[in-house]
C-alpha cells in the first residue's frame, strides 16, 4: 500500500474538506470558531501572548511578535533581563512606579535629611505575574542549570563566607557551597554573551530560601558587535559572562550577612558540604532525574533500583502505580494572576 | 634605646586599640596621684604564694598611643613612691608577724593554726601584689608602655588586697596573740627570776662569794629589777660580809640608791652605812648616814600624816560626827583614787566640809588631799590628751575615739568636757571620712577588677576572665559577675566546640590515619566541654555532635571510640 491511495479515500477527503468549508463559510468570517482553525492566527496569538508576558515580567524594550522571537531576534536591555529573573524568583514584578515605563532603578532604599527625616523613599509596587507553583518550578530549573548545566562552573568560585573573621575562618574550613539560580545566554556568532540569575535570600536556621535574594545579570560583548572568537576560542554565556556573575555572587555571599543564622557548627559535625535550598511548601514533589539525559525520569527510579540519582527535579504531579510520573497540567494567563494580585 | 624605639613603634601602630581596651575605671594618667597608702596602718601581716601572680594573669596588651605615653610616665612616677612606702610598711609587718610567731612558738604558745597561717599568707600575698605593682610602674617609667594594663591590674589587686587585709580579722588576731605572748612572757620571767634569786641566796648562805657574785651578775643581766629587792640585797650583803667579802657586799649595796619620792625601804642603805663603819671607812659611813638622814627628813610628810591619823584615832582631835564622816569620805576617795579623773563628788564633799567647818583641822587636811588628787588627775588628763592627739595625728581614729569615750565617762571640768566633746566630734568626722575614702578606694579597686575581667572576656581569655569574675562574686558586683561567668562559660564552650568542628571537618577531608587522629582530638574536645561546662546550654547539641564524631570514628576503625575512652581514663588516673 505504500505510495498509493484508493480513489474512494481521495473522494472521502475531498468530501470532508467541502463539508468543513461549508460549515465555516456559514459562520462569521472573523469569529473565533473560524480564526482558531487558522494556524497562523494561533501562532500570532501565541507570539502576542509571549510579548505581553515579557512586558508583564519586566521587559520594557519594545518586542515584536515575530516568529524568530524565541531565537532572540528582539533586543532587550540588561535591566530588562534582570527584571525578568527577579520576577521568576517569586513570581512577582517589583517596580518603583505604577507602570513599567514610569519606574526607575530600585537601587535607592531611601534618602534621609541631616536630621534623619526621610526625604525620599520609593514606593514599591508588586504585582503577581506567575503562579507561585510556576515560579518555584522555573526557579528549580534554574537551580539545576547551576548544578548540572552550563552554570555549574560557578560553584568553583562561590562559597559561603563572612565578614566576621572568626566566622570566616570556620567557613573557610567548611568550604560550603551555596544554592545558585541562573541561565546562560549566547547569541549567534558569539556576538554577545550573558548570564542572569539570582541568589538565595539570607539564611534561616533551616537553610536558604530563594524568595527575595539578589538578582544579577551580566553581559559580555564588543561595542561593535564583533564576534568574540579567536582561533578556537569561543566566548559563550558560560565562558564569558558567568565568571563575572560568579565573582559578583561570591562577593555578595561574603559581604552580606548570609551565614549568621545558620548553625555552622552543626553543619560541620553533620559533614555537610553545602547549604541546601528550602522551597516553600506548595505541594511540589521531588523526583530523581537523569542529569546527563535532559532531565528525564531516572531509570533507577522507575526500576526501583536502590541507587542514588544523579539529579533531582522539583515539579508538580503524581506517581502512577507503575512508578511512572504524571505531571500536573495547569495554566493561568498572566492577566488572571495579575488580577488576583 | 632600641627598646624605647620599639615601644614607640608599638604605640604608633596600636595606639588606637588602647581607647577600646583600656579599663575606663583606671584613674587617668594625668590625674593627681591618689596614694594607695591612704589606708590605716594596722599591725603586721602574712605570707603565701598567690594562686596566680597578677603579672602572669595580665595579658599582653597593645601599647598605648604616643599621645598618652607622657601621661602614663607621669602616672607611673606619681604612684611609685606611695607604692614603695606601702611595700616597706608591709615588709615591716611581715617581720613583726614572723618575730611574734617565733616568740609564741618558743614559749610553746600555739597560735590559732588556720587563721594565723592564713593571715601570714595573706600578708605575703599583699607584699607580692605591691612588689608587682612597683615593678610594673618601674617598667612603665623605663618606657615599656605596653605594661600599662599590667600596671593598672597590679595596682588594683594591691589596693584591693590591702583593703581586704586591713578590714579583715587579721589585725585583731595579731593583737590577741601579742597580748597572749606578753602575758606568758611575764609569767615565765617571774618564775625564772625567782629561781635565779634562789640560786643567789643558796650560794650566799653557803658563803661562796664568787658563785654568789656570778649568780648575782646573771640575775642582774637578765632581770635587773629583781636586784631592787631590799630583802635580797640585805641578805646577800650580810652573807657576803660574813664570808669576808665586805668589798663585794658594799659594792652590791652601793647600787641601791634612795629615793625621797618612793616608799622604798631604807634598810639596805642603813646596812651599807653600818658595814662601812664596821669596815673602818668612817668618812664613807658618815656620808651614807647623812644621805639617810636627808632621806628621812624628806619623809617627814609621811610621818606627819601618820601622826595626824593617830591623833585622830586617839581622840586628840575633837571632831563631830558629820565632820568625821565627811572627812572619811574624802579620805576614801583620796586613798582609793585610781589615778584617772577626779572621783565623783569629791570636790562637792570638800566644799561642804569647808562651808561647815571652814577652820577645822580636818578641813585643812581634806583640802590638801583633794588638791593632790586634782593635781594628779590633771597630770593624768594631760597625758591622755597628749596620747589622744598623737593617735589623731597618726590617723588611728578608732583607738582615739575609744579613749575619748572613756574620758567622757570621767568626772571632768566643763572645759575639759568641752575639749573631749570637740575632739570626739573631730575624731568621728575624721573616721567617717576615712571610712568613706576606704569605701571609695574599694569601689575603685572593684571597678578596676570588673573592667579588667571584662577586658579579658573581650580578649576571649575565658579561663582568666572566669577567675577574675569569680573574685567579684562576694562583692556588689556579684550578680553581674555571675552572669558574666555564665556568658564566659558559654563562649568558652562555644569556642572549644568551634575548634572541635574545625578539626572534624579536617578529619573528614583527610580521612585515613590522619582523619582518625583529628577526629579523635575533636572527640576529646567535645568531651572536655561536657566535663568543664556541664551547665552550659549547648550541652545537648554537643552530645549530638559527639554522636556524629563517634559514628565517623567507628566508620574509620571499629573500636576507636572505646580506645579513646580508655585513654581518657588512664590520663585521669595519671592526673590523680
Amino acid at each position: 500500500m505504500a505510495g498509493e491511495l484508493s480513489l474512494a479515500t481521495l473522494n472521502l477527503v475531498e468530501e470532508t474538506i467541502a463539508t468543513e468549508y461549508r460549515q465555516l463559510a456559514a459562520l462569521p468570517p472573523y469569529g473565533p470558531e473560524v480564526l482558531y482553525q487558522v494556524r497562523d492566527f494561533r501562532t500570532l496569538v501565541s507570539l502576542h501572548y509571549v510579548v505581553g508576558l515579557a512586558r508583564e515580567m519586566g521587559i520594557a524594550s519594545p518586542q515584536e511578535p515575530v516568529l524568530s522571537l524565541p531565537l532572540g531576534s528582539n533586543v532587550i536591555t540588561l535591566l530588562d533581563l534582570a527584571r525578568v529573573f527577579a520576577t521568576i524568583r517569586d513570581g512577582q514584578l517589583d517596580l518603583n512606579a505604577m507602570r513599567l515605563d514610569e519606574g526607575g532603578l530600585g537601587i535607592i532604599a531611601r534618602i534621609e535629611g541631616p536630621d534623619g527625616e526621610v526625604i525620599y523613599q520609593p514606593r514599591h509596587h508588586q504585582r503577581r505575574v506567575l503562579a507561585p507553583e510556576i515560579a518555584l518550578a522555573v526557579s528549580d530549573i534554574l537551580y539545576n542549570v547551576m548544578e548540572h548545566g552550563t552554570g555549574r562552573s560557578a560553584h568553583d568560585r562561590v562559597r559561603l563566607r563572612s565578614r566576621d573573621a572568626e566566622q570566616d575562618r570556620l567557613l573557610a574550613e567548611l568550604d560550603l557551597k551555596v544554592p545558585l539560580f541562573g541561565k546562560t545566554g549566547t547569541a549567534n556568532r558569539f556576538i554577545n554573551a550573558a548570564f542572569a540569575g539570582f541568589l538565595s535570600d539570607t539564611a534561616t536556621a533551616e537553610g536558604f530560601k530563594p524568595a527575595s535574594g539578589y538578582t544579577l545579570a551580566t553581559y559580555v560583548g564588543f561595542d561593535d558587535n564583533r564576534p568574540m572568537v579567536r582561533n578556537t576560542t569561543r566566548i559563550t554565556g558560560g565562558g564569558g559572562a558567568l565568571p563575572v556573575w560568579s565573582r559578583l555572587a561570591a562577593a555578595i555571599y561574603r559581604h552580606a550577612d548570609y551565614s549568621s543564622p545558620l548553625e555552622l557548627l552543626d553543619l560541620a559535625f553533620a559533614g555537610a558540604d553545602r547549604v541546601e535550598v528550602t522551597y516553600p511548601s506548595l505541594g511540589q514533589v521531588e523526583i530523581p532525574v537523569e542529569a546527563d539525559d535532559g532531565g528525564v525520569l531516572s531509570k533507577e527510579m522507575v526500576s526501583g533500583a536502590d541507587q542514588q540519582p544523579t539529579a533531582r527535579l522539583v515539579t508538580f504531579g503524581r506517581f502512577r502505580p507503575d512508578g511512572s510520573f504524571e505531571p500536573s497540567r495547569f495554566f493561568q494567563p498572566y492577566w488572571r494572576k495579575g488580577a488576583d494580585n | 634605646m632600641v627598646r624605647r624605639l620599639f615601644a614607640l613603634f608599638l604605640c604608633l601602630s596600636l595606639g588606637w586599640l588602647l581607647v577600646a581596651c583600656a579599663p575606663p575605671a583606671v584613674p587617668p594618667p594625668g590625674a593627681p596621684p591618689e596614694p594607695p597608702v591612704a589606708l590605716p596602718e594596722v599591725e603586721e601581716m602574712p605570707e603565701a604564694a598567690p594562686a596566680q601572680p597578677p603579672a602572669a594573669a595580665v595579658p599582653e596588651q597593645p601599647s598605648p598611643s604616643l599621645e598618652l605615653s607622657d601621661e602614663m610616665l607621669a602616672f607611673a612616677g606619681a604612684r611609685e613612691k606611695p607604692v614603695a612606702e606601702r611595700l616597706a610598711f608591709h615588709r615591716q609587718q611581715m617581720r613583726r608577724w614572723r618575730e611574734l610567731d617565733e616568740r609564741s612558738r618558743s614559749m610553746l604558745i600555739e597560735p590559732p593554726p588556720a587563721a594565723w597561717d592564713e593571715c601570714r599568707r595573706e600578708l605575703k600575698q599583699l607584699r607580692d601584689h605591691y612588689e608587682q605593682a612597683r615593678d610594673a610602674l618601674r617598667d612603665l617609667q623605663f618606657g615599656e608602655l605596653e605594661r600599662w594594663p599590667a600596671a593598672v591590674a597590679a595596682l588594683s589587686d594591691a589596693q584591693q588586697a590591702d583593703l581586704d587585709f586591713q578590714g579583715g580579722a587579721c589585725p585583731d588576731l595579731y593583737q590577741q596573740l601579742r597580748g597572749t605572748v606578753e602575758a606568758g612572757l611575764e609569767r615565765f620571767q617571774t618564775v625564772a627570776a625567782e629561781q635565779l634569786e634562789a640560786v643567789v641566796r643558796h650560794h650566799a648562805a653557803a658563803g661562796r662569794s664568787e658563785e654568789t657574785l656570778a649568780a648575782l651578775s646573771n640575775l642582774e643581766r637578765q632581770y635587773p629589777r629583781r636586784l631592787r629587792n631590799p630583802d635580797l640585797l640585805q641578805q646577800v650583803a650580810r652573807d657576803l660580809a660574813r664570808a669576808g667579802a665586805q668589798a663585794e657586799a658594799l659594792a652590791l649595796l652601793s647600787d641601791f640608791t634612795l629615793s625621797t619620792e618612793s616608799s622604798v625601804v631604807t634598810a639596805p642603805a642603813r646596812l651599807r652605812a653600818d658595814l662601812l663603819l664596821l669596815a673602818g671607812r668612817r668618812e664613807a659611813a658618815r656620808q651614807q648616814y647623812e644621805t639617810l638622814a636627808a632621806h628621812h627628813a624628806a619623809r617627814a610628810r609621811e610621818r606627819q600624816w601618820v601622826a595626824e591619823q593617830l591623833r585622830l584615832l586617839q581622840g586628840e582631835i575633837l571632831v563631830g560626827q558629820v565632820e568625821r564622816d565627811l572627812f572619811l569620805e574624802i579620805m576614801r576617795d583620796y586613798v582609793l583614787y585610781a589615778g584617772k579623773g577626779m572621783p565623783p563628788r569629791l570636790r562637792e564633799r570638800l566644799e561642804r566640809l569647808e562651808s561647815l567647818y571652814p577652820g577645822g583641822m580636818l578641813t585643812s587636811r581634806a583640802r590638801k588631799m583633794v588638791q593632790e588628787v586634782a593635781e594628779r588627775a590633771e597630770r593624768w588628763l594631760e597625758r591622755r590628751q597628749q596620747e589622744i592627739e598623737e593617735l589623731l595625728a597618726g590617723g588611728d581614729y578608732r583607738q582615739a575615739i575609744g579613749q575619748l569615750e572613756e574620758l567622757q565617762a570621767e568626772q571632768l571640768a566643763a572645759e575639759q568636757q568641752n575639749w573631749v566633746a570637740e575632739q570626739l566630734g573631730r575624731a568621728r568626722e575624721a573616721r567617717r571620712r576615712e571610712q568613706e575614702q576606704r569605701r571609695q578606694l574599694r569601689q575603685q579597686a572593684l571597678a578596676m577588677q570588673w573592667e579588667e575581667a571584662n577586658r579579658l572576656l573581650g580578649l576571649q581569655r575565658y579561663e582568666q576572665a572566669i577567675a577574675a569574675f569569680s573574685r567579684l562574686l562576694t562583692t556588689e558586683y556579684g550578680d553581674k559577675a555571675r552572669r558574666r561567668i555564665q556568658e564566659a562559660s558559654r563562649e568558652a564552650a562555644t569556642e572549644i566546640r568551634r575548634q572541635a568542628a574545625t578539626l572534624f571537618v579536617r578529619a573528614r577531608r583527610a580521612g585515613g590515619e590522619e582523619g582518625l587522629k583529628l577526629a579523635g582530638e575533636s572527640w576529646r574536645m567535645l568531651q572536655r566541654i561536657i566535663a568543664d561546662y556541664p551547665d552550659s546550654e549547648i550541652i545537648p547539641r554537643v552530645r549530638d555532635n559527639l554522636r556524629s564524631v563517634e559514628e565517623y570514628l567507628e566508620g574509620l576503625e571499629a573500636g576507636a571510640v572505646e580506645r579513646l575512652r580508655d585513654n581518657g581514663k588512664r590520663s585521669e588516673k595519671v592526673g590523680e
